[in-house]
Formats: C-alpha cells, structure tokens, sequence
C-alpha cells in the first residue's frame, strides 16, 4: 500500500497555486494551454514543495521530524 | 465547441466506470479530437468552421467512427482493455459535448457529411484564440462549463479524493502511473497532483477566461441561445430541415451496421484476447464499461 501525502492544509496550498494560475495567466496569457496548464499544477504542487524541503534537508535546517526521505 | 468542460467531464466518467477504464486513456480520447486540429484552426484563412468541423476538412476527428477506430487499433496494439475503453469513451464525450455549439459536428461520419448541433452557442473559432474566448465566455457555451463544474462536484466530487484516486485509477492503469513515478521522479503526492491537474486547469481557465472576456476586453454577455451576436454565424448544413433529419437518421443506422459488423467480425475476437488489471470485473452490455 503507497504512503499517503502527508502536505498539511492541502485546501489552502491548492487554492493559493490556482489563484496563482489565474494571475499569471492574466499576465502572459502564455499559461492558457492543455499542456502548460498541469505542469503548472504538478511543479507548484509537488516539486517547488520538493525541493524545498530537499533544501532545508540538506542545509539541515529541517527539524528532526521532517529528516525523512522526500 | 466547449472549453473547460472537456476536463470536468473527464472525473465525472472516471466516477461511473471506476476501474474499468483507463482516466488517462478517458483524458487522450477527449484531447483526441482537437489534439492535431486545433492549432491550425486559428490560423486558417476562409471558412473555419467547415475546416475544424465538416468536410472536406478535419471535422472527421469529431466523429464516432474516428474514436470507435483509435480505440480498437489501441486494443489490437496493446490489448489494454481499460485503455481502449477509456479513449472510446472520452472522445465520445467530446463529440457529443461539441453538438452544443452553431458548427456542431459530422457525427456518423462518413455515413452523413451533416453536422448535428442545437446551436447553444457559436463556434467563434473564425475570431483567433482570444476572441473565441472572448466569445466563449460571453454565451452560454460559459455557462456549459460552469454548468458541468457543477455536475462534477454535486455528483463526482468523490473522483478527486487522495483514497479514489490510489484505491481506483492508480490500480485501474498501475503500468502508466507506474511510468510516471519512474520517469518523473513522481511521490505518490506527485501523482495525486498529476491526476487532479486537469480538474484544477480546467477551473482555472474557466475562472480565467471568464475575467478576461468581463474585464479585460470588456465583451458584451449575452447568455442567450445561438449568442453572442457579435460574432458571425456559421452553418455547415445545406438542404432543409427533413433532407438533413433524414440524411442523419440514415448515417446513424449505417454507423451502428458497421460497428456491430466489426464487433462480429473482429473486435468481440480482439475484446477476447485482451486483458483486464487485476481486481477488474465486468459485466456484460454497458456493465462491461459503467457500475
């Protein structure tokens, strides 16, 4: 059994990433797309939330709780 | 044609078939129609909405037999049962989701070159890709995709839970979404992100969009049946109401011969040597596709 996601108020963080989408898109209209439109959603959902706490790992700046693999 | 509700209605399928077919292979059948079309539609010079939907033209990507074809040669190629079905049912949505605009489409292509629309709204296509928005979302073809927002979380909302998601779809197409983490380097949150992406783009374009047609270019609303009125109408059909009725009817029963004749033939053969993921059971008539 896959290990369920574990981010914490996942509402608000989805909501902050569409209403994001929107003013980008206002911005650049370049985001309006079938194709750019999920890879917006997957690297503001998933790998910017990554890498973050990839970073804080490895400066150690984590707390012990969070020192796991991500 | 229609904008935001071609996601929506993705999860709202994927709710009624469960793991009997691919939500992946659901979302390549509804891009299927517009996927090597749509690009040129904007660019082209003369009658756009004869290109995009009749004949001679591309319109033959919006029709049953198109999707009835890619769905078994997807089922020859790779016997994925989950996937021939989902791409069958996908680009069956699509098609009949684009009879609401004024160009409508060839459904029983090439039995019937006549396009079956309501005219909910005009194909504004002939207006490049702002003004077809602009348009878009100042017709009711706005209010269609609203309208299926809706649908989907009044009665599928259950499709976008993390527990759905990794109890069905994952184990309904395990090969791909296995794929996916390998090669994307995906979490299980990744995936989760990836799977309800089209539902938050779809949102977010309707949302978007919607601002832009009120607030940028300030478009006139006009949600009434066959709007907005300025953009110029299209009609691909030529004849009278009866000799298009009767041309269609007879498209539709020559459509359903040859369907059933490939099902005899060599589709029910194909079916048979296919294969199901693991955990699938199915029924018999539409419970081999739906609960």
């Amino acid at each position: 059994m896959p290990a369920r996601p574990t981010i914490q108020n996942e509402v608000w963080w989805y909501g902050l990433a569409v209403l994001g989408y929107i003013a980008i898109s206002w911005w650049t209209k370049a985001l309006l797309t079938w194709t750019w439109g999920p890879t917006y959603f997957v690297l503001v959902l998933e790998a910017l939330p990554r890498s973050y706490r990839l970073l804080r790992r490895r400066l150690d700046l984590a707390p012990r709780a969070e020192q796991v693999d991500v | 044609m229609s904008w935001a509700a071609h996601e929506f209605e993705n999860y709202f399928f994927q709710k009624h078939v469960g793991v009997k077919a691919s939500f992946l292979g659901i979302c390549v059948g509804t891009f299927l129609p517009d996927l090597f079309t749509k690009a040129f539609v904007y660019h082209v010079h003369g009658n756009v909405a004869k290109f995009h939907r009749g004949w001679p033209g591309v319109g033959f990507s919006h029709s049953l037999i198109f999707g009835f074809v890619v769905a078994v040669l997807v089922l020859a190629l790779t016997g994925s049962r989950n996937w021939a079905l989902g791409i069958l049912i996908g680009q069956w949505a699509h098609v009949l989701t684009d009879i609401s605009d004024t160009a409508g489409v060839m459904m029983f292509f090439p039995f019937s070159t006549d396009n079956i629309t309501i005219g909910m709204w005009k194909h504004a296509a002939v207006e490049g890709r702002f003004g077809d928005a602009s348009a878009y979302y100042s017709s009711l073809g706005g209010i269609w995709d609203f309208f299926w927002f809706l649908v989907l979380i009044v009665f599928a909302r259950g499709a976008l839970a993390k527990d759905y998601f990794f109890d069905v779809v994952e184990p309904a197409d395990p090969k791909v979404w296995a794929f996916f983490r390998r090669r994307l380097y995906l979490s299980d949150n990744g995936l989760l992100v990836l799977y309800r992406g089209y539902f938050l783009y779809g949102m977010s374009r309707m949302v978007a969009w919607f601002i832009y047609a009120r607030f940028k270019v300030r478009a006139p609303w006009q949600p009434h049946w066959g709007g907005p009125d300025f953009v110029p109408g299209n009609h691909l059909n030529h004849g009278t109401g009866l000799s298009i009725t009767v041309h269609v009817l007879i498209g539709g029963v020559l459509f359903c011969l040859f369907v059933y004749l490939c099902w005899i033939t060599f589709v029910r053969r194909l079916w048979s040597r296919g294969f199901d993921p693991a955990g699938v059971v199915r029924g018999s008539g539409i419970h081999a596709a739906f609960h």
